[in-house]
């Protein structure tokens, strides 16, 4: 099958006889970036799977309205990222804990993870990651393993390229320390 | 999507100093292998699957949600007033129908405020004065106090006042 662009994609989407086969092939082209993103930052399958779900069910029911000023994509990580984010807040309000305790029931479910021989230096990776402010996580994520650009990224997040490309730099040095460690 | 060029990534890391390895891109988390063969098929149920009668009241607006906790929030205020008013009105009552003595023996263990009051004009809980014998009690209990803390009663009475 033909790779779609995303224009190609949301033209199909919005003038094609059939929106549901459209909307198929973009869960299919995105499904994978989108679940490792909300993976990292939740870390378990069952609630990455969850707002795997949700994020395409809002993107579903807003997809007829969205005129692709942002691009599909940016779009996409952007409500993925505010669901992982309220996904947390939630958790945090639900177990009645500071940040850091719910950073302790991440990391706890990491060590749960059944993780191979070859894989412990990603473990060792994402639980530095987990060591940083939310913001910062996401930052790094994007840029790490996603390799964004800063200027889609300053569209998912708000925030301006020079802040952002500061905030990836600190990251790596506090990765690297805790790596050290 | 247009992705950053790897290489630049790379470069800006070695700029850095960083030592993250390019293999930790991986993704090491473990997951069945036929989970994105078979998630677009679930979404396309999810999708098409018509909301639940039953939980209907779930996806009201946060606003008609909002009226029912508000209602249960109004009622459980009134319930919580009741009950202070009950237990301050059982005070009252209980209080009123001691006998003096027991009366006075009641107030100065908890309310220290009009203990001192009865103290310095008697009988100011009834507005009569209190009897001879009401006073003498009082003096009695003023001179155990006294006592009980080492003090002289003298002292004691200057200390009240």
């Amino acid at each position: 099958m033909k790779h779609l662009t995303d224009d190609e994609l949301l033209k199909l989407f919005n003038e094609g006889d059939n929106p549901n086969y459209a909307f198929n092939l973009i869960v299919r082209k995105y499904q994978q970036p989108l679940y490792w993103h909300l993976r990292r930052m939740v870390i378990v399958h069952e609630d990455a799977d969850d707002l795997l779900q949700e994020v395409f069910v809002k993107a579903w029911k807003a997809l007829e309205k969205f005129r692709g000023q942002s691009g599909l994509y940016t779009w996409l990580y952007r409500i993925a990222t505010n669901e992982a984010l309220s996904f947390l807040k939630k958790k945090r309000t639900r177990f009645m804990l500071p940040l850091v305790d719910v950073d302790s029931y991440l990391i706890e479910r990491l060590e749960a993870e059944p993780w191979t021989d070859s894989s412990q230096m990603e473990k060792k990776i994402i639980k530095a990651i987990l060591s940083l402010p939310e913001k910062q996580r996401i930052v790094f994520n994007l840029r790490y393993y996603d390799e964004m650009k800063y200027e889609e990224m300053s569209k998912i997040l708000g925030t301006s390229e020079g802040a952002l490309k500061a905030s990836y730099f600190h990251a790596v040095k506090k990765i690297e320390e805790k790596i050290k460690a | 999507m247009q992705k950053e060029n790897r290489e630049n990534i790379r470069k800006e890391l070695q700029d850095l100093g960083s030592s993250l390895p390019e293999w930790g891109k991986q993704p090491g988390f473990e997951l069945s292998q036929d989970y994105f063969q078979t998630f677009p098929q679930r979404m396309q149920q999810r999708i098409n699957q018509k909301p639940q009668a039953g939980l209907n009241w779930l996806r009201k607006p946060a606003m008609v949600r909002l009226v029912p906790a508000l209602a249960a929030i109004l009622l459980l205020v009134v319930i919580t007033i009741h009950f202070f008013r009950n237990n301050s009105q059982d005070f009252l009552t209980e209080a009123s129908e001691m006998h003096y003595e027991e009366y006075f023996a009641f107030v100065s263990e908890y309310d220290r405020a009009l203990f001192l009051e009865i103290v310095t004009q008697d009988g100011i809980f009834t507005g009569q004065a209190a009897t001879d014998e009401q006073s003498e009690m009082i003096i009695d209990y003023m001179v155990d106090m006294a006592e009980y803390y080492g003090l002289n009663y003298e002292d004691f009475i200057e200390d009240i006042d």
